[in-house]
Order: C-alpha cells, then structure tokens, then sequence
C-alpha cells in the first residue's frame, strides 16, 4: 500500500490533481449518483475529470451518465490485454469528461492481487486530469479499503437509514484499522492489530484511538506516527436522499459521535435532497446535473462539489437560514 | 478507553467554555440523547459498555459544569483560567455573557477538533424575554399538600400559565416539562439533571423549590421500585 496519502494537501488550492474515492459501507446509497454528478458539477467548472468505475465487481457507471456499456473495461488493462490504461479511458457525452468503465466480464479480477493494485494506483496517477474520481464497491472488501486509503480526498456516501449508518462506522473502522496494521510492520504489532479487528476482544480496544494507544504501548515510535497522520487523515461525509431537517442534521451528530468516540475527523462535506428527478432521469438515460440543473440534487450536488473543491462544510447556521 | 474519556468537559459537550447554564444543559441533553440507543447518528457505533462509560462522563460533564464553584476550581485546573464571570456564579441563565463575543474566542482556547452540533432546543431561542425566576409578584397562594406532577400542574393552571410560557421562561424544552407533570418517569433525564429541572420549574410557580425536587424525587423513585 504505497502511495496512502488520505490526508490532502492542506490548501484548498483548486489546480491540484487530486485523486478522489467515494464510497459507503452499504449497497444503494447513491454512490454512483453521486460520483457521477460531482463529476459533472466539476466539469462545469471547466475541469478535465476522468471517472473510474472501480466497483470490481459490479460496474455501472455508463448507465448513471445514460451511455451504453462500453467495450474496453477496467479488465482489459487489468488482465494485461491492453499496455496502457489511456488505452481504455473512452469519452462521454459530456466535454471534459472521461470515463474509465468497470469490468463487468472478469469476476477474478474483483480481488486483484496487491501488485496489480498498485500498478493500477501508478497508472491513474498518470493519466492526464484535474479530478480522477473513483466510485468504488459497497462494502469493505480489502481492494475498497485500500482505494479509499490511496486516494487525496476519501468520501463517505451514507443514507439516513440504520443499516446505512451501521455499516459506514463498519467501513471506517475497516479502512482505518486497514491502515494501522499497514504500519504495523513488526510481526508484534500486526498481531495486536489483527487481535483488535475482532469487536470482542480481550483489550476491550473498540475504536481507532484505543488501537493506538494499545499500539503507542508496544511501540512509541509507531504510536506516534499513527496520531500524526490520522490526525492529519479525514473522512468526508455525504448524507443522500435527504428528505427531513432531521435527515440533514445527520451529518452533524455523525461528525460529533465519530470523531469522540473513534477519534478520527470527519468533515461533513454536503447533503443531497432525494427528488423523483434522480429516477426519472435514469430512466430517461439523462442526468439530473444536465437535464435539472434547477433541482434541488443537483444544487445540492454543486454545493457539495465546491466543499469538497476548497475542504469546507456544511455550516449549521446556513442549514438553518436557508430553508 | 475512547476519546469520550479523555477530551474535557467543554469539548465533550461541545459547548464553549463561556456557555451559560441553559446552554451547557442543552448541549448535555444533545450529548445523552445521542448514546441514548434511539440515535439513528450512533446506530451501531458504540461496542459493548463503552456506552455506560460515556454516559458517566456525560453526567461528571454536566455535575461540573453546572455548578458555578466546580466549574471555576475545574477551569482554573484545567486551564490556569476561569471563564466563569463573577455574575454568572449567582443562578441560571439570567447573566450570560453575550453570546457571539463567547463564541468568538472561546472557540480558539478549545483543544482538537471542535464541531458544532444542531441546536434545535431552545437553548438557541435566547432572545426570549427573560423573566425574573423568583416568585412571580401577583401570583396567587397556593396550598400544596402534596407535591406530585398533577399537582405542579395544577398549581401551573392556576397561575393562568402556559408549558410555553413555563418552558420560554425556565428554558426547559416544553416536552420535559410535560413529562414531568404526566410523571412519564422513563422519559425524564437522569436525576442530577431532572432536580435542576424541578427547581426552576418549582421557581417559576413561585413554590418552594426544595420541597418540590424532594417530594417529586421521591414519587419518581417509588414508582420505579414498583416496576421492577
Ligand atoms: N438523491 C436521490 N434522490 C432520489 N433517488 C436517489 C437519490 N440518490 C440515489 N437515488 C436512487 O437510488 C438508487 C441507488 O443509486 P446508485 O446506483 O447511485 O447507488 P450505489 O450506491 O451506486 O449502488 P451500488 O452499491 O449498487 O453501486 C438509484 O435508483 C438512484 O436513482
Ligand atoms: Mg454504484
């Protein structure tokens, strides 16, 4: 796991590449709505974005921008049958806009090994962009994990549900976990990080602050390391299909839970408001960004494009004043 | 254990340090409604009794906090500073400091991350008008033989007084108020809290407020004996 720069520069300076993942502990939030809108909210900017449809195993972003499913995939470079991923960077409707499709034809390759992940972090990082924005699978699957720890700007999409909630907190957990035991690189603290995964373990170590300082005891050296950069690491939260005050003030309570009880950071970077127009212009094969820039997702996602563009958040009190 | 545990008690509660009485209650009741187990926020966050423990560090939180001589011996010891204004130490909220210039650098002298939480209580409707909470000066003797949440009621609808009125007055959120005059004994705080609770709302009948958290405490505590 190389490159692990979760942490971002720390300006919000808008010409940098960054490298954006998105994704949620469970299935159906809106993931791939999203992705695909903060991309194109970004192109209308004037940004050049390549969007990667990195759910290995089920892959659908064509569909989200009303394309047909593209020919070369993900697969094609990952089996080696093509050299260079410019090879499968294929263009959209939309200028600026590139897509790299997800492999829907090699099962195999949903758990590629560590090299060709690497591999494939180095040639992303290659390809010529302003954005390059990841929608990852649902889930907490190793490749997920380790694709939202290499990107700049690592975005959560949870929806006010229970199940949605309880695996996010799952998902941060695993990602953060993920990366301790990547540092860990003495056998004596890899087992502690492994024995620690188990929620029922004799520690008692339940949250990212516990496992450093279980770490920081064995390890001075490497606990400080840890508070360091996850002090330096944060999480973006993404609340959709909001329908209530209350779904929107989610975010905020979740931002105070977590960041107390894990003692990691969360930004609450932005809401999207649910509205028929999502599904409507799925089955039409539009865009909400294109064909109901008014509406209130596609505001919502422009509001959120620009916070995740220049590392702010959602203020209460514009919450409030604006409703 | 986690963060919960170590961060101070402003930081935990998420209130500046400058924070008035009816501030730092409703940021207490914020904090504890989020471990309540019904927070969609913390839906399977918390593991095992982690919960009991933040709990604990909730109520120390608020022990402290809402008591003007703790809080000034545990500022000075936490901070070498007190932010407690010498009026502030008399009672309640009637001497709050202004609340954007608190707000302003309260916030830097505060450690790690800070966040804000929603507000709807209406800890934020400050601008109500603040009526003095001794005994209102035209109100009516009222003999009370007993003090139970009926009666507070009654005494309430005697003095031609609205939960509303009571609630903007007292700042305790409307529904409370109501628990506690139907005696729904689960949905009330926990006692530290509650006894608060039952002295500004016996101040603002205008009766004994001693006589009303002991009679109603014990009430409570005979009916939750009987459930068991
Ligand atoms: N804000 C919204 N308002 C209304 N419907 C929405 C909204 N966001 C997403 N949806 C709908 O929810 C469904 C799931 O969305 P999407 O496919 O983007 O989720 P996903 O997280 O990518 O799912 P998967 O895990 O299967 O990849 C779609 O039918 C989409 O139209
Ligand atoms: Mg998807």
């Amino acid at each position: 796991m190389k490159p692990l720069h979760l942490s971002e520069a720390q300006t919000g300076d808008d010409r940098q590449r960054e490298i954006w993942a998105i994704g949620s502990g469970k299935g159906g939030t809106g993931k791939s709505f999203v992705t695909t809108s903060v991309a194109l909210s970004l192109v209308k900017l004037g940004k050049k974005v390549i969007l990667v449809d990195a759910d290995l195993g089920c892959a659908n972003l064509h569909t989200c921008l009303g394309m047909h499913p593209v020919s070369q995939s993900l697969s094609d470079f990952m089996s080696g049958r093509v050299a260079s991923l410019a090879d499968v960077l294929v263009p959209t409707p939309y200028p600026g806009l590139k897509l790299i499709s997800g492999a829907h034809d090699m099962l195999d390759i949903a758990n590629p090994t560590h090299s060709r992940k690497s591999a494939l972090m180095k040639a992303l990082d290659e390809l010529e962009f302003d954005y390059l924005l990841l929608d990852l699978g649902a889930g907490t699957a190793f490749n997920t994990l380790d694709f939202f720890l290499a990107a700049h700007k690592a975005i959560l999409v949870v929806v006010p549900e229970p199940t949605a909630i309880e695996n996010a907190y799952r998902f941060i957990k695993s990602v953060y976990f993920r990366y301790m035991r990547a540092v860990s690189k003495e056998l004596k603290l890899r087992q502690l990080v492994e024995e620690a995964m188990d929620p029922k373990n004799q520690r008692g170590v339940h949250s990212v602050h516990d496992l450093i300082e279980v770490l920081a005891a064995a390890d001075p050296a490497v606990g400080r390391r840890l508070r360091e950069d996850i002090n330096a690491m944060r999480v973006r939260l993404v609340v959709n299909q909001v329908r209530t005050v209350d779904d929107l003030t989610l975010g905020f309570a979740m931002r105070s839970s977590v960041e107390k009880y894990f003692g990691i950071r969360m930004d609450y970077s932005g809401y999207v408001e649910y509205d028929d127009v999502v599904w409507k212009a799925a089955r039409a094969h539009q865009t909400v960004m294109h064909e109901y820039p008014y509406s209130s997702p596609a505001r919502c996602v422009d509001r959120l494009t620009r916070n995740l563009m220049t590392n702010q958040q959602i203020e209460l009190e514009s919450v409030v004043t604006n409703r | 254990m986690s963060y919960y545990t170590s961060v101070n008690f402003y930081d935990l509660l998420e209130v500046d340090p400058r924070a008035g009485q009816a501030d730092v209650h409703a940021a207490y009741l914020r904090q504890l409604d989020l471990v309540s187990g019904n927070s969609l926020a913390t839906y399977g966050l918390f593991v095992g009794e982690d919960v009991i423990s933040i709990r604990q560090r909730l109520e120390e939180a608020l022990h402290v906090l809402s008591d003007p001589e703790r809080r000034r011996a545990y500022d000075l010891r936490m901070f070498n500073h007190s932010f407690v204004s010498p009026d502030a130490r008399a009672d309640t909220h009637a001497a709050r400091p202004a609340a954007p210039a608190a707000h302003a650098d309260g916030r830097e002298a505060r450690a790690g991350a800070v966040t804000e939480v929603p507000a709807p209580e209406p800890a934020e409707a400050d601008a109500a008008p603040k009526a003095p909470a001794q005994h209102p000066p035209h109100a009516p003797h009222v003999d009370l033989h007993h003090i139970d949440g009926p009666s507070l009621r009654a005494v309430r609808e005697r003095r031609g007084l609205t939960l509303e009125a009571i609630s903007a007055r007292t700042k305790i959120a409307q529904y409370y108020l109501q628990y506690i005059e139907e005696e729904r004994f689960a949905r009330l705080p926990p006692v530290l809290y509650l006894r608060a609770y039952l002295k500004q709302y016996a101040q603002a009948l205008g009766i004994d407020p001693e006589r009303t958290v002991n009679e109603y405490l014990k009430r409570r505590e005979a009916a939750q004996s009987h459930q068991v």
